[in-house]
């Protein structure tokens, strides 16, 4: 991954690991979306909608893009749940 | 270790990138930097209206002709980029009850940059720099600074909107 907009859980160098069939998502959980204007980006759940679309937001809130640009992401736009990294030594 | 070792492994089959997106608010905003994007594109219509009344072009003319359709077209992408910038960051809810024709303002810029870049033609050139000097006449009100309009003072010589900071 690259950016520093999920500093200090992700660094700009880190490796992370993905399941890429999530059936669910819980608040607070790091996800990788392919977001329509921004690509493939790696951001944190801040809210799971009842129609289970999500709200993201990053980690490092004065670097980061806000929850209002990166809007409501379907859940079809996820690419997987991060469930491990690797950190930059 | 096991991070050298998967850097080996993306140097080999180029593992997928998830960008931390960071869109640092910066919070600076000019318009000037669209007028003079649209003062390029005039400009270099000028000089193309220029080789276009020779009977026959050398080559190297024909190279100068090749680089001032390419930097017209970077220019006028560019003129609508900035525009696109301030609109979509700069601009919210209070400024939109201010202007609220800036949505039809910055789509009928969006239509005379792809204008420019289709034609040669200089009233596309003028339309883009004057619906962009509207632009900017409505983001200096927004921020409650006064504006005159003058001619630049330097080719294309056209009529500009600029910011009376004093």
């Amino acid at each position: 991954m690259t950016g520093e907009s999920m500093l200090p859980s992700f660094r700009d160098g880190d490796y992370v690991l993905l399941w890429c069939w999530p059936k669910r998502f819980r608040v607070g959980q790091c996800v990788v979306v392919d977001h329509p204007d921004f690509g493939i980006i790696i951001k944190r759940v801040k809210q799971v909608n009842a129609d289970l679309s999500l709200v993201l937001h990053g980690d490092n809130a004065k670097h980061s893009t806000n929850s209002e640009r990166l809007g409501r992401l379907e859940k079809n736009a996820v690419v997987g749940l991060v469930i491990g990294k690797v950190g930059c030594p | 270790m096991l991070h050298k070792l998967l850097s080996l492994v993306d140097s080999v089959v180029a593992v997928p990138q998830a960008q931390a997106h960071c869109d640092i608010p910066c919070k600076i905003y000019d318009p000037q930097t669209a007028q003079i994007a649209a003062l390029s594109v005039i400009r270099f219509m000028d000089l193309i209206a220029e080789l276009a009344a020779k009977d026959s072009l050398t080559v190297a003319e024909q190279a100068t002709l090749a680089r001032l359709v390419a930097e017209k077209e970077t220019h006028a992408e560019k003129a609508k980029h900035e525009v696109r910038v301030i609109w979509g960051d700069y601009f919210k809810q209070p400024q939109f009850e201010q202007f609220p024709d800036i949505h039809q303002l910055v789509h009928s810029i969006m239509l005379a940059g792809s204008a420019c870049k289709q034609g040669v033609e200089r009233d596309k050139g003028e339309k883009l720099l004057t619906l962009i000097n509207q632009f900017a006449d409505a983001f200096w009100a927004t921020k409650n600074v006064a504006t005159f309009t003058a001619k630049c003072p330097y080719l294309p010589e056209e009529p500009v909107v600029y910011p009376k900071l004093q």
